[in-house]
């Protein structure tokens, strides 16, 4: 007798603990494949433990649909054309190497507010054309990128919130990509394109990463309005990276805290305009770059602002540098006073990396000034400009109360204990 | 008293030396630390995996390379160094390999971290299999120096592809 | 030891020529001050911090430097030091009573110039931040301790102010001057894989060095060092970096401790 009353209290218990998902035996996949091509199903919500294929052109709306995957399988395969998702939540427990969360291929789909915790890679876009991926929120461990691109052209990310992957977002080989308002951090690459054309990055924030945005094998790529800051943990942390980057277009970014702001190796042809590059310890470093514009960028509050070597044919002009001396003598908000800057670190710590404990040595400035560089190695503004828009609207920070705190303790105690010292014995 | 810390010196210092003269032919591969190895030439981060390769220079200053491509590209820019040795990973069992008595494998297929498509084997049967199983050409390490490596062929044959469609029209 | 303390505290204290310090101090922190007015209150190290970090560098290890030795060859020459011979005072007693009564009274003056230039900072509007300052107060009582204890060090070798001031000069210009020049001068003869650990060994050798780094590290700038000290940053930014900190202070002074006190047992003999 008390044995069944066990065995019901636990039937009970099992139905009401898995009684959504006995409900839901309906699955996610008998509900999708019984839509007609082109119409709406509205999933029926609940967590479900299956893996979906969508193949036709469908609407699916997902709301409170959460699939738990346990296989090293995609949870959601996307092919064909004009499959839009939406509103659905995945959470991977296994990991699987190269695998994927979702694992996409076609044209014309359109992915919104989905959000995926997993180990393997968010989203896998493999000759995808012509879609849209807006509100993916990516929570990973590390260990895969969160978007993956391959082969996959005239896609637009929006608005894309990624933890903690290896790169947020990972294009190869994928022209005419465009990339805006997205967020990255605690990963390793926010942004990382290799050999892809025509890129537009805009409005993106990557911050705490080991690299904000790391560009190699690109031309004609507009990164523009980008907030990449506080990469600076890692010891070969920085803001942006352009590695054989060609004919494009950096404007309007503000790279600050980075541990490196810029660094530009193999660059030809770009224009470098109006960004701000403010409180890295070393703001920019360039290695063979040449023929690039570089005017009005604001470079302020950075340790060491600017080194270079083997760089030539470059125009860099009127850019506001806040150590520089300025002097305006015509009235043109442009300084008569060349702003000049040495390589000698740069080319001291390539050669032999752990001098790299020098940086901003007091001996080292000393050094650098008596074997200065000859001219032609040194980056020259020769019209620094006296001022930078960057300069106004910045909210100053200030702690007025707890440092007057201090200073008043500073004060009278040292004030007390130099009386008594002298009243002594 | 001065005297004796000049004499103390330049014997520590010629014991360095000493130490240091010693073993100099051996050049052993160094380990990769995926956190902080980052490639000598491209700057991307370097992973202990099947594509990693290394080079000691005579002075036994360390490169690192996340592709072997790169490893190439270094030496094509800097003929003038004294290289040691150099090494590259197996793309199977993930063991450090001498250059010059590896077996490559070449295929646009293969994807390599900076897309030159090469990969490495410390056996040439094991090479010979892999190309059985899906495509590429054999290659010696003799073969690498004169090899075109252009990177990525696939994107630029489709590019040819769609500048002749282009000019079709 | 003491009465030692106090009386060096207070005869110190009283000297009309130890108030030039104030001056001295609050006009180098209130220009200081003022150039971090373009900074907006940064609180991460920026150049400014860098210059600052620099000045101290500059300054502090040479003043504290020549204070230490000069007040030994002071009374090396006026002969105080031969009437303490007839005392029934210990050596170590000596050095440990100067040595904490300089230590106090410069730790006094400066911590009340500090206190006086943030003061002018805020009235003149600057915008300063608390960890800012907190780091770059630490940091320059770092620099005073180990190089007044320095100069005390350098004092038990010579019989005048003169030479005092000639070795303090040649210490301070080795150790923070042409230290970089130097030592890339000599590690160019060392083989390559002996550069690294040589960097590491120097750090710790000069005291004005493991400090630098050690700010910049709990400064969360580490990462600037490069791959080669990934290990050391980590080490100092963890709580044991306290601790080794606190090692290294004692072993430190310890070190120029007994030395200061087997040199002066020696020219007590002779």
């Amino acid at each position: 007798m008390k044995n069944s009353i066990k065995i019901l209290l636990v039937l009970v218990f099992v139905s009401l603990f898995f009684g959504k998902e006995a409900w839901a035996q309906n699955s996610l996949q008998t509900q999708i494949n019984a839509a007609p091509v082109g119409g709406v199903v509205k999933l029926k919500a609940g967590t479900y433990r299956e893996r979906i294929v969508i193949n036709k052109p469908v609407v699916v709306e997902a709301e409170g649909v959460i699939i738990h995957n346990c296989s090293s399988k995609p949870a959601i395969t996307i092919t064909g054309k004009r499959v839009r998702l939406r509103d659905i939540k995945l959470v991977d427990c296994l990991s699987g190497k190269n695998s994927a969360a979702i694992s996409i291929s076609g044209s014309g789909h359109q992915l919104h507010n989905i959000s995926v915790t997993s180990e393997k890679i968010a989203l896998k876009l493999k000759n995808v054309q012509k879609s849209k991926f807006e509100n993916i929120r990516i929570h990973g461990q590390h260990k895969e990128n969160g978007i993956d691109l391959w082969q996959s052209e005239q896609n637009l990310f929006q608005q894309c919130e990624i933890k903690n992957v290896q790169d947020g977002i990972y294009l190869e080989n994928s022209n005419h990509n465009t990339l805006i308002k997205n967020s990255i951090e605690h990963s390793r690459y926010g942004v990382h394109v290799m050999f892809s054309d025509h890129i537009t990055l805009k409005q993106n924030t990557s911050t705490k990463n080991v690299t904000g945005a790391m560009i190699m094998g690109v031309k004609y790529a507009e990164i523009k309005e980008n907030q990449l800051i506080d990469n600076q943990q890692n010891v070969n942390a920085q803001g942006l990276l352009l590695y054989d980057v060609h004919h494009s277009n950096i404007r309007d970014n503000t790279i600050s805290h980075n541990r490196l702001g810029m660094y530009i190796e193999d660059s030809s042809s770009n224009t470098i305009i109006q960004n701000k590059v403010e409180a890295n310890f070393i703001g920019t470093q360039m290695k063979k770059m040449t023929k690039t514009i570089m005017e009005e960028n604001a470079f302020i509050a950075n340790v060491n602002v600017i080194q270079a070597t083997s760089s030539r044919e470059n125009q860099i002009q009127h850019n506001y540098w806040d150590g520089a001396l300025t002097l305006d003598t015509d009235g043109n908000h442009k300084s008569n006073i060349a702003f000049k800057a040495d390589p000698y670190f740069l080319t001291l710590t390539s050669e032999t990396p752990p001098y790299q404990l020098f940086f901003q040595h007091p001996g080292l400035v000393l050094l650098q000034k008596m074997l200065k560089s000859p001219d032609e190695m040194l980056v020259t503004d020769q019209e620094p400009l006296m001022t930078s828009d960057w300069q106004k609207n910045v909210q100053v920070k200030s702690e007025k109360r707890s440092v007057l705190l201090l200073s008043l303790l500073l004060i009278t105690g040292s004030l007390f204990l130099l009386y008594i010292g002298r009243k002594k014995i | 008293m001065k005297f004796s810390i000049v004499k103390q010196s330049v014997l520590i210092f010629s014991l360095l030396f000493l130490i240091a003269g010693c073993g100099k032919t051996d050049y052993k591969p160094a380990a990769i630390n995926e956190k902080t190895d980052k490639c000598d030439v491209c700057h991307m981060a370097v992973k202990d995996d099947g594509f990693a390769s290394e080079i000691i220079l005579e002075n036994e200053k360390t490169l690192k390379f996340d592709d072997i491509g790169c490893m190439y590209k270094w030496k094509s820019e800097n003929k003038d160094e004294k290289i040691g040795n150099s090494f590259i990973k197996d793309y199977q069992t993930k063991k450090w390999l001498e250059v010059e008595k590896a077996s490559f494998v070449y295929d646009k297929s293969i994807k390599t971290p900076m897309a030159y498509n090469v990969i490495a084997f410390g056996d040439k049967k094991a090479a010979q299999d892999f190309i059985d199983k899906n495509s590429g050409e054999l290659l010696t390490a003799d073969d690498l120096g004169s090899h075109s490596w252009e990177r990525n062929k696939a994107m630029m044959e489709e590019m040819k592809k769609k500048m002749n469609m282009n000019m079709n029209h | 030891m003491i009465n030692l303390w106090f009386s060096e505290w207070k005869t110190l204290t009283r000297q009309r020529s130890f108030y030039t310090f104030l001056f001295l101090w609050v006009i180098v922190f209130s220009l200081l001050f003022l150039l971090e007015k373009n900074n907006m209150g940064i609180s991460g190290f920026t150049n400014i911090s860098g210059t600052i970090v620099n000045i101290l560098l500059y300054l502090l290890p040479l003043f504290m430097m020549m204070n230490g030795s000069f007040s030994i060859a002071n009374e090396m020459e006026n002969g105080q030091w031969r009437l303490l011979c007839t005392y029934p005072v210990s050596i170590a007693a000596y050095i440990g009573g100067k040595f904490l009564g300089i230590f106090t009274a410069q730790t006094l003056m400066f911590t009340f110039s500090f206190g006086v230039s943030m003061l002018i900072g805020l009235i003149t509007g600057v915008p300063l931040s608390l960890a800012w300052l907190v780091r770059i107060y630490w940091f320059s009582l770092l620099l005073i301790f180990a190089f007044l204890m320095m100069g005390i060090f350098l004092g038990t070798f010579v019989k005048t102010k003169w030479q005092a001031f000639t070795l303090s000069v040649a210490a301070w210009f080795f150790g923070i001057m042409i230290w970089p020049t130097a030592l890339i001068a000599i590690l160019g003869l060392m083989p390559y894989p002996l550069i690294e650990p040589l960097m590491k060994l120097a750090m710790f050798i000069n005291p004005a060095e493991f400090f630098r780094v050690f700010l910049m590290i709990r400064w969360d700038s580490g990462a600037v060092f490069g791959q080669s000290y990934d290990s050391v940053v980590h080490l100092f930014e963890s709580g044991t970096g306290i601790i080794l900190l606190i090692l290294y202070l004692l072993a430190y002074f310890l070190l120029l401790f007994t030395f200061a006190i087997i040199s002066l047992k020696r020219r007590r003999m002779t």
